[in-house]
């Protein structure tokens, strides 16, 4: 304690005087001196340990433990904190303390790493196994039989596979087990992954405000207002007895009556008024509806909570989540009392909304008011109190005080979160609290009695017992999901497809019956004789359509196609899809005679609707997005595949090719069709953005939706509008995209490209295309296109092309007006010349030989007869087409459209009146049964008159084909030059070099000389991708030095306006300067570039891996070898053979003989496996750095680099150098055995093991085994013992922080450290 | 606590006293309450609120340094960052927990290292530059944003009646 005095006394004598705390700015003092505990400078440098704990304290963080750090808020930079320990410390801690403490922290640790181990395993592949294991056992019980007769165990590894091994060995079985695990995590990842989707959608649901308003549509509200008011007085004053109850609600109603009377004069004044109260309602409405939820939320919190640490239960719960929620926040309801029924419900937010939704906020008003009044003036109340009440006054005014504050803070803490340690706080009060003075408020006292039905507190710990006990839990929810999901299911599915069979048959005898009746088989038999190519559709229908399905009802019925999943899945499918159906029809069947102004009273009948119709939404909205988020993508991936990758990649005789690449994993090419379909949409919204945004008028476009569209509102859209609408929306939109994908690449690949021979354009296919040259591919695109994508420069000059090209071509069309919004005049008509040879030939003469051919247009007949009048004119200007309504934004709502295109006179006159009883029919039909809840935000409706010449709709189509014309020039021109480009460099470089490097007979130059040749012949991916990439760098630095220029011309004319001849010297000075600049700038982008970074970590971890591989190659081949080989150690053997076996390459060794294992070792190492595997151990701890700037990624990559030298250097480079002095050796005292060195050294190192007791040993080989693996154990011993050395002296710092510490105290920071 | 409250608060009085910014006069409101002090700002130049001097309430917790005041303007001004009711909102005010949405940098909010100099300007850089990103007065925001001159206006208008001519 002495010496630690003493040090502080020097600190203070060191801190100048005149300084201050940051914190309380006091200065030092002999008993509280100051510190200066981190980088901190200036009049905040210095700090009382006493306040600096204060301030620690308030931050709730606890820093008297020793190891524990904290940061200062201003530097941050840590805290120097010092450990004080006790005066009795010894100088060395007792062995036997050391040693008890440590096995006891060892044994906890190992314990905890065994817990770990266990439950990985358990859960990793117990559960899947489980899964797989349970799913086998119902399908046998439900087929009655096994499929490996008499082998139970057998059945439950094998199913019902194809290759059976007649005679399992445990290692067979081992490597089906683990088929099968992966198998069942897949199933059991999408499945979780449906369920989390549909509760998701479920949850969004409920909360979207349109859904209560749905609800109440359907079967009205549960309460009138009446009710309502006097559940709410109840909760209120909770002792006023029912017949004040009674007359306080006349009361109410009077006034409320009055109010409101007057308020619909206000109203009739202020047209605005109702709107505001609306907009005000609605807001209550949403907070409600909010606040409802979350209460009714809170179970599932508890479940989540679950779900987090063993989510192994996820599937019984969610299976069931969305009944469940329902059914619990029901419960709640039926125990407790009225109001949180009231809240709970879901209509609450929408009870006031029709005729109540005033009165209730009158109510609420005057609730307030009626408080007020009677804690300020109680003499005079403003309601006239019935006598019972002053009890409930002196609540009010007791607690007047807190209902604020209870309101404010309390209510929100108890929603969001449940206090645990509040509750006793919150019950005691409940009996004499006053009840709060609105509805959210009631919500704050539902809540309150949340802590006592509310959710248990999830107390899970990680124990070896434990686990075990989860995994029991999730064994068995398993099997009980299963039984749910499949097993039940399935056992009625075979009964519904026997009733449907039999419905199918007496529908299908019927037909037939009336087929014949109706003589329509002498019809058939005619037209199969008469009409042409009819029995050739027949039949090709016949095989294609008809006779699969009976195919597979015969296999269905007969119980032969068992390997079929469909068939598997058919009776299953048949019960959800009957149970969906039925889901669907009943929630209509109950509420059907039920509307808003007949409303549901019965509680259980409204609860059961409720249920159903949120099912039936969920099921809905789930359908719509699943096709609008998976199945379109998909389905575009699929078109593109057929009229993109088929042709270009196979042959043109195939449909689809990529489900031929991925036939190692078929599922795989599902989700690369997604990934393809995603990135084609993302590209096709791109463009429209571009065009949108930049080139073509706003309104044009209308009909595909923009992104900044306030009606966009999916979840709402998809629950109000009727099914069949979206679909065919939806349908119709998945049908242009495949035509726009089928005509506009397929065209060009199918029918152009073949037709004229165009062999350039077809990739070369002789090269074989496999999966792994597919995913090169995939990847060279993707870097391709991120780089292209992010060159302004390249962008800009697209969108240059496309601004030209649309004006051209519109120009052209006479849809400049419409298209691009330019009104040219010489569009609005045509040319009428006097013959064709005018029309054709002397087209310009004709034009000139009319002074004023458009400020003096004629009509038709005027022309014809101007012409015979005057023989000098050749041609006039006939106006024609209209003049025409159109969006003028790209995101007007959907009814104002409809108003849209009609022709309109100069002066915006209609023509003819808008036909607005037809609109509203057509609306009507589309909107369906919610359709008037629908609202449409009509900020942003308007329109302008633009010109349309006639034949607009050809005109148009014209346009598009136009469009597609110049797409197609630019993608097949750009890919020509990038291919040319990229070869050309190609050649000019790699060829002359190849011949400097390797001469010009070499083998390397003549496959360079030939694969530059056939760049020129035949398009090949890699090449138009490079050659795209060092374009567009070219055209990225034009773009800079185009940009420049202009800048340059456009700075230079005020200059020279000024006539200051220096200052334009100078600003060229200036120019030439930021050039360098610009460039120093380049090369740093380029070097801090994301690809660059990328491409660094990248070869960084190549390289680390490659280090890695030669040590463990090195050092684990050789004590392998050493071990199996040298010293014919058996058991090994198996481990090896059970680690290749893993690696799908190296199966075969499974069968290989012990010497051979020990080789083995050496092929596994240099597998490019294990070189993936250390790749992505190696690249993924470095992907961190990929933000930080260059310098640090290599400082930090340096790093690493010179420690896996060293160990390199201290390993594998003396054990290589062994064996090139033991070869050596080898080499000269046996040199007549050996063809040459090299023969030797591979002798040495592989097939000295090989070859068995045949050979003698020679001393140079015993001595290589011997001596490099006593090296490397020497090396792995002396790293032991520094590990040791190191563990020894942590261990020893614990013991003494654990035993001796005695409290931190503060220590000044010093520069040195 | 609030001992070691109420030395720092007479410190920082001290120190104002000694060498107060321009445009800004503080103290406490009375001599037996130094956890209520009255400041008057003046409006920065080149604004709308210049030539204006604002009345200012600061409260000061009894755990102060420890936690922020809080500052209110008395008659409350119309600006962005001003609640309706006068209440500032800064992000100098707020105690390090307060945000759980991480708008707010830990460095830009509150700690014991700030003072009531630093707090009245940071207010002074807030009547010159709201930030309309976090509002505290939504109409204010919305006027600021889209019609700028009008706002300027309603502030003149309100300095004038302030100043009581």
């Amino acid at each position: 304690m002495d010496t630690d005095t003493d040090i502080r006394m020097s600190d203070t004598n060191s801190a100048p005087h005149g300084v201050t705390c940051r914190i309380c700015r006091g200065e030092a003092t002999d008993e509280n001196p100051l510190f200066h505990p981190c980088k901190c400078k200036g009049s905040i440098k210095y700090i009382h340990e006493s306040c600096l704990m204060e301030w620690i304290e308030s931050k709730n963080v606890n820093i008297s433990k020793p190891g524990s750090s904290l940061n200062c808020d201003i530097c941050h930079y840590p805290i120097q904190f010092r450990t004080m320990y006790a005066e009795n410390m010894p100088d060395s801690i007792p062995l036997s303390l050391l040693l008890q403490k440590s096995l006891l922290s060892l044994f906890n640790k190992a314990r905890l790493g065994f817990t770990l181990c266990v439950s990985l395993i358990l859960f990793v592949f117990g559960v899947p196994l489980t899964w797989n294991f349970f799913g086998k056992l119902y399908t046998y019980i439900l087929d009655g039989e096994l499929p490996i007769h008499g082998d139970f165990f057998k059945s439950m590894i094998y199913g019902y596979q194809n290759d059976v091994p007649e005679l399992s060995t445990p290692f067979h079985t081992y490597l089906q087990l683990q088929w099968n695990s992966v198998i069942s995590s897949f199933q059991i990842i999408i499945i979780v992954l449906i369920h989390i989707a549909l509760y998701f959608q479920y949850d969004m649901i409920i909360r979207e405000a349109v859904f209560d308003k749905m609800i109440l549509h359907k079967v009205g509200s549960a309460f009138t207002r009446e009710e309502l008011l006097k559940m709410q007085l109840k909760e209120r004053f909770p002792m006023m007895d029912d017949e004040t109850l009674e007359h306080v609600v006349r009361l109410m109603h009077l006034r409320e009556e009055r109010i409101e009377q007057g308020n619909a004069a206000a109203a009739a004044a202020v047209a605005e008024e109702p709107n505001e109260e609306e907009e005000m309602n609605n807001e209550v409405q949403e907070d409600q509806s909010d606040a409802s939820d979350d209460v009714e939320l809170d179970p599932d919190y508890e479940e989540s909570d679950h779900d987090l640490i063993h989510d192994h239960l996820d599937e019984q719960v969610e299976s069931d989540a969305s009944d469940e929620d329902l059914i619990e926040g029901q419960e709640l309801d039926h125990d407790q009392d009225e109001v949180q029924d009231l809240l709970l419900d879901h209509d609450v937010p929408f009870h006031e909304y029709v005729g109540n939704r005033r009165a209730q906020n009158q109510f609420n008003n005057l609730l307030d008011q009626h408080i007020n009044a009677m804690n300020e003036v109680r003499q005079e109340p403003v309601v006239p109190e019935p006598q019972p009440l002053p009890q409930a006054n002196e609540v009010v005014v007791e607690h007047n005080e807190n209902v604020p504050e209870q309101l404010n803070e309390n209510v929100p803490e108890q929603l969001n979160e449940d206090v645990p340690e509040q509750p006793q706080d919150f019950r005691q009060p409940q009996a004499q609290r006053p009840p709060p003075i609105i509805l959210d408020a009631g919500i704050g006292a539902a809540a309150d009695d949340q802590p006592i039905a509310g959710p248990l507190v999830v107390n899970l710990k990680f124990k070896l017992l434990s686990v075990l006990v989860y995994f029991v839990i999730a064994v068995v929810s398993v099997c009980l999901y299963l039984s749910i999901s499949y097993f039940f299911p399935t056992l009625i599915g075979y009964g519904l497809i026997k009733v449907y069979m039999w419905i199918f048959k007496v529908i299908f005898s019927a037909l037939t019956y009336l087929f014949h009746l109706s003589k329509l088989d002498i019809v058939y038999s005619f037209a199969l004789q008469y009409v042409p190519y009819f029995a050739v559709v027949t039949e090709w229908v016949n095989n294609n359509f008809i006779a699969v399905i009976i195919r597979h009802c015969h296999g269905y019925t007969q119980n032969t196609m068992r390997n079929k999943f469909i068939i598997r899945a058919a009776p299953c499918l048949a019960t959800y899809l009957t149970a969906i159906s039925i889901i669907c029809s009943s929630s209509g069947w109950i509420s059907r005679g039920f509307s808003r102004e007949n409303p549901m009273k019965n509680r259980s009948r409204r609860f059961a609707f409720q249920v159903l119709f949120v099912m039936k939404c969920t099921l809905k909205v789930f359908t719509l997005f699943f096709i609008e988020l998976l199945g379109f993508p998909m389905f575009a991936g699929l078109m593109l595949d057929f009229s993109l990758f088929c042709p270009l990649l196979g042959s043109s005789n195939q449909f689809i090719i990529l489900f031929e690449l991925c036939s190692e994993f078929p599922p795989l090419a599902f989700a690369i069709y997604w990934g393809i379909g995603t990135i084609y949409m993302y590209w096709f919204a791109k463009y429209i953005g571009m065009i949108r945004q930049h080139i073509i008028r706003p309104g044009v476009l209308f009909f595909i939706r923009s992104p900044d569209d306030p009606n966009i509102k999916i979840l709402h859209d998809s629950l109000i509008h009727p099914m069949n609408i979206q679909l065919s929306r939806l349908c119709l939109s998945i049908f242009i995209y495949a035509v726009f994908i089928i005509v506009g690449f397929g065209f060009h690949t199918r029918v152009l490209f073949p037709m004229i021979n165009f062999k350039i354009l077809i990739p070369d296919t002789a090269l074989s295309l496999s999966s792994h040259s597919l995913y090169s591919y995939l990847v060279v695109f993707y870097v391709a296109k991120n780089f292209i994508e992010s060159r302004q420069g390249v962008k800009f000059y697209i969108r240059k092309y496309w601004e030209r090209v649309f004006e051209v071509s519109s120009s052209k069309l006479r849809l400049s007006s419409f298209i691009v919004s330019k009104d040219i005049p010489t569009e609005r008509g045509h040319i009428i010349y006097r013959n064709w040879y005018y029309k054709f030939f002397l087209s310009k003469n004709a034009k000139w030989s009319n002074p004023d051919l458009f400020s003096d247009p004629k009509t038709s007949d005027q022309a014809q007869a101007l012409f015979k009048e005057q023989s000098t004119v050749h041609a006039y200007f006939i106006p024609d087409g209209i003049l025409m309504r159109v969006p003028s934004s790209d995101i007007i709502s959907r009814n104002y459209v409809q108003t849209l295109f009609v022709p309109v006179t100069k002066s915006d006159k209609l023509l003819k009146p808008l036909d607005v009883e037809r609109i509203k029919e057509r609306n009507k039909r589309n909107a369906g049964e919610f359709g008037y809840l629908d609202e449409q935000s009509t900020e942003f409706d308007g329109y302008i008159v633009v010109y349309t010449p006639p034949n607009f709709r050809m005109r148009y189509t014209l346009l598009i084909a136009l469009v597609w014309l110049f797409a197609s020039i630019l993608f097949i021109a750009s890919a020509l030059v990038c291919q040319f480009s990229f070869n050309t460099l190609l050649g000019a470089t790699a060829l002359p070099l190849s011949i400097l490097i390797f001469g010009q007979e070499s083998i390397t130059f003549e496959k360079l000389k030939q694969f530059v040749f056939t760049g020129f012949r035949s398009l090949n991916i890699y090449l138009v991708c490079f050659g795209g990439m060092i374009l567009s760098i070219f055209v990225e630095a034009y773009y800079k030095y185009d940009l420049q220029t202009r800048r340059l011309r456009e700075h230079i004319v005020p200059v020279v306006e000024e006539e200051n001849q220096n200052e334009e010297v100078i600003e060229v000075e200036q120019e030439l300067n930021q050039n360098m600049v610009d460039f120093r700038a380049l090369a740093n982008d380029i070097v801090q570039n994301f690809f660059f970074k990328f491409f660094l970590l990248v070869g960084y971890a190549a390289l680390i891996t490659l280090i890695r591989l030669l040590n463990l190659f090195v050092i684990v081949g050789q004590l392998c070898s050493f071990l199996i080989g040298y010293l014919d150690f058996k058991k090994l053997n198996l481990l090896v053979v059970g680690i290749s076996a893993m690696l799908p390459k190296f199966s075969d060794y499974s069968t290989v003989d012990s010497k051979l294992a020990g080789i083995s070792v050496y092929s596994i190492i240099a597998s490019s496996g294990m070189f993936s595997i250390f790749f992505i151990i190696s690249i993924f701890p470095v992907l961190i750095y990929i933000n930080r700037s260059t310098e640090d990624i290599l400082k930090e990559l340096y790093k690493n680099i010179k420690k896996a030298m060293k160990f390199t250097f201290e390993t594998s480079i003396p054990v290589i150098l062994m064996w090139v002095l033991f070869s050596i050796f080898e080499y000269s005292t046996n040199s007549h055995q050996y063809a040459s060195f090299k023969v030797a050294m591979r002798f040495l190192l592989f097939d000295r093991l090989l070859i068995g007791n045949g050979i003698t040993w020679t001393i140079p080989q015993h001595l290589f085994y011997l001596s490099s693996v006593s090296y490397l154990c020497l090396v792995g011993g002396w790293h032991l013992v520094s590990l040791l050395m190191k563990l020894f002296g942590v261990a020893v710092q614990e013991v003494k922080d654990e035993v001796y510490a005695r409290g931190r105290a503060l220590e000044n920071f010093s520069d040195n450290e | 606590m609030s001992k070691t409250a109420q030395k720092r608060l007479f410190k920082e009085y001290q120190q104002l006293i000694r060498d107060s910014p321009p445009g800004i006069v503080a103290g406490p409101a009375n001599e037996n309450d130094l956890f209520l002090w009255d400041c008057l700002i003046q409006g920065p130049p080149d604004t709308p609120y210049e030539h204006g001097v604002f009345n200012a309430q600061l409260r000061f917790p009894r755990d102060y340094p420890l936690s922020p005041p809080t500052l209110t303007f008395t008659p409350a001004i119309l600006h962005p960052n001003i609640y309706p009711n006068g209440e500032v909102c800064i992000s100098i005010l707020h105690s390090p927990g307060d945000d759980p949405n991480m708008y707010e940098l830990a460095e830009e909010r509150w700690s014991p290292v700030q003072s009531v100099e630093k707090i009245l300007l940071s207010v002074m850089s807030m009547l010159s530059e709201p930030n309309v990103e976090s509002g505290a007065n939504i109409d204010a925001c919305i006027l600021w944003r889209d019609n700028r001159p009008e706002f300027e206006r309603q502030v003149k208008r309100s300095i004038v009646a302030s100043l009581g001519l």
